[in-house]
């Protein structure tokens, strides 16, 4: 039987020690790399000689930049656009490295948790630290909902802090799970294909459609990781 | 030349901008009458993960607490009550900012 999970397992390419430590190059690193590199070709590739009227692959680059521009715009406000760089960074390195995982033989490091938490910790830290910069101390009534009677206070503070700090483990599990379980069906109804032998036709034809489904699947998470981060933002910089 | 007579027939080019904005015009309320009230997005949210996170975050915080102040099992006990609250309190937020496109 083959093992729909074995996709999953990370081996490093180039060994690397330093002082015990492994940083080894790994396959996931290499499609980090891969996603990154892809990321600017397809993005300086669209304007290298840029028209007053675009051609396909420079419509598209700039209805990618407008998609995200335009989402940032209606979540997080106007003042939300100084941060346009970072969401846009991190909706195409999600979405970039989620379809690079629906070619064959490809590896899909969203599907780790550690990668996606570790996305999910950098959009956190860096809305905590826009809040604090841009309010100061002021920044920590974010935990006190407007008109809360003074009695309720100790409650719904713990609940609201508990709310805050929730918000990195939703983004990052949300992002992993879906990748995770929509590339394992896959590998289950590829195993399906091939032990029913003539009848193998009919998970054959559900793997084509879903194949499809997933590429739908891998663009949404990268938006939905990307809406969150926007109103993540919203809410840093209006308090409330 | 085909070319030349579309160019004849265009309407002048100081009306461009009027043009191009009433163009953006139809067609963002053709997108507002489109999209019904239900999210589209909401289905992909999976917005369970945002309740559970609450209550991971609850369990974890209880657990520290414990493990500072030596008070178990009472902080694991209240900070998943709490957390439980804080789960309903995300799937609230999350669903009342979405976009309303």
């Amino acid at each position: 039987m083959i093992d729909p999970l074995h996709q999953f397992v990370i081996y490093p390419l180039f060994s690397l020690q330093i002082k015990g430590l492994d940083v080894s190059f790994t396959n996931s690193s290499l499609f980090m790399v891969l996603a990154a590199v892809g990321t600017v070709l397809f993005l300086s590739g669209g304007f290298k000689d840029a028209q007053l009227i675009p051609g396909r692959w420079q419509a598209m680059v700039e209805m990618t930049y407008g998609f995200v521009a335009g989402l940032l715009d209606e979540t997080a406000g106007l003042k939300g656009r100084r941060y346009f760089p970072f969401v846009f960074t991190l909706f195409m390195f999600i979405a970039v490295g989620n379809l690079l995982g629906m070619l064959p033989y490809g590896f899909t490091f969203t599907s780790h948790i550690i990668v996606t938490f570790g996305l999910a910790m950098m959009a956190f830290g860096f809305v905590t630290l826009v809040g604090f910069a841009r309010h100061g101390l002021r920044y920590f009534t974010i935990f006190v909902p407007q008109s809360t009677p003074v009695y309720m206070l100790p409650l719904i503070v713990p609940i609201e802090i508990l709310s805050y700090l929730s918000r990195p483990i939703s983004l990052s599990v949300r992002l992993f799970a879906n990748m995770m379980a929509g590339h394992t069906m896959l590998k289950v109804f590829a195993a399906f294909t091939v032990s029913l032998g003539l009848f193998g036709v009919a998970p054959l034809a559900i793997n084509a459609i879903l194949t499809g489904f997933e590429i739908l699947i891998a663009l949404l998470q990268a938006y939905v990781f990307t809406i969150l981060t926007c109103i993540y933002f919203h809410d840093a910089i209006h308090l409330h | 030349m085909k070319h030349e007579k579309n160019m004849k027939e265009a309407p002048p080019l100081h009306t461009l901008k009027l043009r191009i904005e009433k163009a953006k015009q139809a067609k963002k309320t053709r997108r507002i009458q489109k999209s019904s009230p239900s999210t589209t997005i909401g289905q992909f949210l999976n917005v369970g993960v945002e309740f559970v996170a609450g209550i991971v975050a609850g369990v974890a915080g209880g657990l520290f607490v414990d493990w500072m102040c030596g008070t178990s099992p009472w902080g694991l006990v209240s900070f998943f009550i709490l957390g439980c609250a804080a789960g309903f309190l995300n799937v609230y937020r999350v669903l009342t900012k979405l976009p309303k496109s």
